[in-house]
C-alpha cells in the first residue's frame, strides 16, 4: 500500500502570526418569505470566556431548523498572504491557497463542507469571504464550523519546494472550530423535553464504560416531562436564571451521574484522569468537581456542596 | 404530525426480553400509527413473495436491500423524513419496538435482538437500512436498486458504521457507492475484500484530504482511491 500520510508543513503559531490573520464572527440569516431574517450568535453562560460555543438565537422566535434554512458568511483577513508560499511557506509560489468552511453536526450525524475565495502570491484582496448554506431538516442540536485554508491548485513544481504539500484539497492549515447549539437552555448540559407519561423528570446514564464514551447526549441526558403539571414551574421568569425547581433537578441529576460513573471508576481515577479519555463521561465529572469545588466525601456533603454551588452562581451553571 | 414517543431503556429491554417466539411479538402503538404499519407490512409481504421466501436465511442482503428501498422511499413520501430527523435513535427505536416489532423479529429472530432494536445506535436495524440507502441514494429507487444489487450485508456494515467522529460525507459516500457498484463484480467478490479496503483506505485519506476540494472533486478523489486499490492487488 502507498504511504498516504503527507508530512507537510501546515500553518504554525509562528506563521499564523507573521500573516497577520484576523476575522469576523460567522453571521448567520434565514429566509422567511418575502425577507431574510438575522440570527444572533448569543455566548453560552458561564463560557463567555472561550468563545467557541454559541446558541443561535432569533429574536422573532421563528426559526426551527427543520423547516427553515439557515446561511452564515464568514470574513477572513489575511494581511500578509505572501508568507503563505514558498519555501518557508505552507504552499508553492506558483500554488493557490482557498478558504474553505468545513461543517459537521454530530447529532445528524453528517458533515460537509463549503468553499470559500481563494489566492495566490499576486493576489492584492486582503480579505477573503467564505458563505454557506444549510437546508431546512440537515442540522440537529448542535454543529461545529471549523474555518481551514487548503490547496487549491498546485502551480507548477518547483524541486526546491518538494517539502510542500502538492495534492490539490490537502489541508494547509485550521483557523479554528466554532460550536453552535441551535436550542436548548444555553447550556451544553444535555436537557432534553419530552411529552410522556410519568414523573416530571428523570435523568439517564447510557453509558458502557465512563472512562471512554463522551459526556454527550447519547450517554447522559436529564429528561423534563412537558405533560406533568408541574412543568411549568420550572421556567424561570429571567432567561439569565434558572428556576428554583430547575436548580433542584441539576443538583440531584448532577449527584446521580457522579455517584454512578463513581461506583463504576474509582473516584481516584477519575480525579487524576487514569486511563480517562478527553471529552469522557468521567472527564466531565472531573470538571464538575473541580470548577463546582465539590466535596465528594460523603453524599450528603456532594449534596450541599452542589446546591452551595448552585445557588453562588444563580444563573446558568456551565 | 405523528409523534414519535420516547422510551426508557428499562422499558425496552423488558418488552424484548419478552418476545420469545414470534407468537408473542405484537405491536402496540397508538391507532395513528395504523397507516404506517398497514404500509410497511404491505412492503414486507411483497418484497418476501418478489423473492420467493418464508424465511430470511441465505437472502438477508436481498431482503435488506429491497425492504431498505422501500422503507426509504416511504418515510420520505410519507413522513417528510429528513436527515435530522432519521439521525434520532428515538424514533427508530419506537418504529421497530412499537409499530412493526414482528417484521425485526422475522428478519434477525433472537439474534443480537436488543443491539437491533435499540442498544447500539450503529445497529438500530431500520435505521441502518435508512442510512445505508440515503449514503447510496442515486436520485430514484430504480438506479439506487441496480448499483447495490450486487453487495452482500458486509457493505451496509462497512458503509453505516463507518461514519467517522463527525458524521457522513453524503456526497462522497453516494459517489463511493456508485462507483464501487460499476465494477465488474469479480473485483468486488468476498475474497478481495475491496469496500473494506475501500473504506479504511478512504478513512486514512480523509485525515489529510478533503474530497470536495480535491481535483476533480468527489469523482476524482474516488476514481483514484479504486484505482490504488485495484492496481495494487
Amino acid at each position: 500500500m502507498k504511504a498516504i500520510v503527507n508530512l507537510h508543513p501546515v500553518l504554525t503559531q509562528e506563521l499564523f502570526q507573521k500573516i497577520g490573520y484576523s476575522s469576523t464572527d460567522y453571521s448567520f440569516e434565514y429566509d422567511l418569505p418575502y425577507r431574510s431574517v438575522p440570527l444572533f450568535a448569543e455566548s453560552i453562560t458561564g463560557k463567555e470566556h472561550i468563545q467557541t460555543q454559541f446558541l443561535l438565537r432569533d429574536d422573532l422566535n421563528v426559526w426551527n431548523s427543520e423547516i427553515h434554512n439557515l446561511r452564515f458568511k464568514r470574513e477572513i483577513v489575511i494581511q500578509n498572504p505572501a508568507h503563505l508560499f514558498g519555501v518557508s511557506g505552507i504552499a508553492g509560489q506558483s500554488a493557490e491557497i482557498g478558504v474553505a468552511v468545513v461543517w459537521a453536526s454530530k447529532p445528524s450525524s453528517q458533515r460537509g463542507i463549503f468553499v470559500g475565495e481563494s489566492f495566490d502570491i499576486h493576489t492584492t484582496k486582503r480579505e477573503f469571504t467564505v458563505s454557506g448554506e444549510f437546508p431546512a431538516g440537515l442540522l440537529r442540536e448542535r454543529f461545529q464550523l471549523t474555518t481551514i485554508l487548503y490547496l487549491k491548485k498546485q502551480g507548477t513544481f518547483n524541486e526546491e519546494e518538494r517539502h510542500l504539500a502538492q495534492k490539490p484539497g490537502v489541508l494547509l492549515g485550521d483557523l479554528g472550530t466554532t460550536i453552535f447549539h441551535l436550542s436548548g437552555k444555553g447550556s451544553i448540559f444535555p436537557i432534553f423535553s419530552y411529552k410522556e407519561n410519568g414523573p416530571l423528570w428523570r435523568v439517564e446514564c447510557n453509558w458502557g464504560d465512563p472512562r471512554t464514551d463522551p459526556f454527550d447526549d447519547e450517554n447522559v441526558r436529564i429528561i423534563l416531562n412537558e405533560n406533568h403539571p408541574d412543568y411549568r414551574f420550572l421556567e424561570s421568569t429571567d432567561r439569565k436564571k434558572l428556576s428554583p425547581l430547575m436548580k433542584e433537578i441539576i443538583a440531584s441529576a448532577i449527584q446521580i451521574i457522579i455517584e454512578k460513573a463513581a461506583s463504576e471508576v474509582p473516584l481516584q481515577d477519575i480525579m487524576e484522569g487514569t486511563d480517562v479519555e478527553r471529552g469522557s463521561v468521567c472527564m466531565a465529572i472531573q470538571y464538575f468537581i473541580q470548577t463546582f469545588e465539590l466535596d465528594t466525601s460523603s453524599s450528603e456533603n456532594l449534596a450541599f456542596s452542589l446546591r452551595t454551588y448552585l445557588d453562588r452562581k444563580m444563573g446558568g451553571f456551565l | 404530525m405523528i409523534e414519535w414517543k420516547s422510551l426508557h431503556k428499562s422499558e425496552l429491554r423488558q418488552i424484548i426480553a419478552s418476545w420469545t417466539n414470534i407468537e408473542m411479538v405484537k405491536w402496540d402503538a397508538p391507532p395513528e400509527f395504523e397507516p404506517v404499519r398497514q404500509r410497511l407490512l404491505d412492503l414486507f409481504n411483497t418484497v418476501k413473495s418478489d423473492l420467493g421466501i418464508d424465511t430470511v436465511e441465505g437472502k438477508e442482503y436481498q431482503f435488506d436491500l429491497r425492504f431498505g428501498i422501500g422503507l426509504y422511499t416511504l418515510l420520505k413520501r410519507e413522513f417528510n423524513l429528513t436527515e435530522s430527523k432519521a439521525s434520532n435513535d428515538s424514533m427508530w427505536i419506537y418504529l421497530g419496538i412499537k409499530v412493526i416489532p414482528d417484521i425485526v423479529f422475522w428478519r434477525w429472530k433472537r439474534n443480537s435482538l436488543e443491539e437491533r432494536f435499540y442498544a447500539n445506535s450503529r445497529r438500530i436495524w431500520l435505521k441502518t437500512l435508512w442510512w445505508y440507502i440515503h449514503l447510496s441514494w442515486q436520485g430514484d429507487e430504480q438506479k439506487t436498486m441496480k448499483i447495490l444489487e450486487g453487495n452482500t450485508t458486509d457493505e451496509i456494515v462497512q458503509l453505516v458504521e463507518r461514519s467517522g467522529p463527525f458524521g457522513y460525507r453524503v456526497q462522497l459516500c453516494r459517489v463511493l457507492m456508485r462507483k464501487y457498484g460499476e465494477l465488474e463484480l469479480e473485483l468486488r467478490g468476498r475474497g478481495t475484500k475491496l469496500f473494506r479496503r475501500a473504506m479504511k483506505l478512504n478513512t486514512a485519506r480523509l485525515s489529510v484530504i478533503e474530497p470536495a476540494l480535491y481535483e476533480g472533486e468527489e469523482e476524482g478523489y474516488v476514481k483514484e482511491l479504486f484505482n490504488d486499490l485495484i492496481g495494487n492487488q
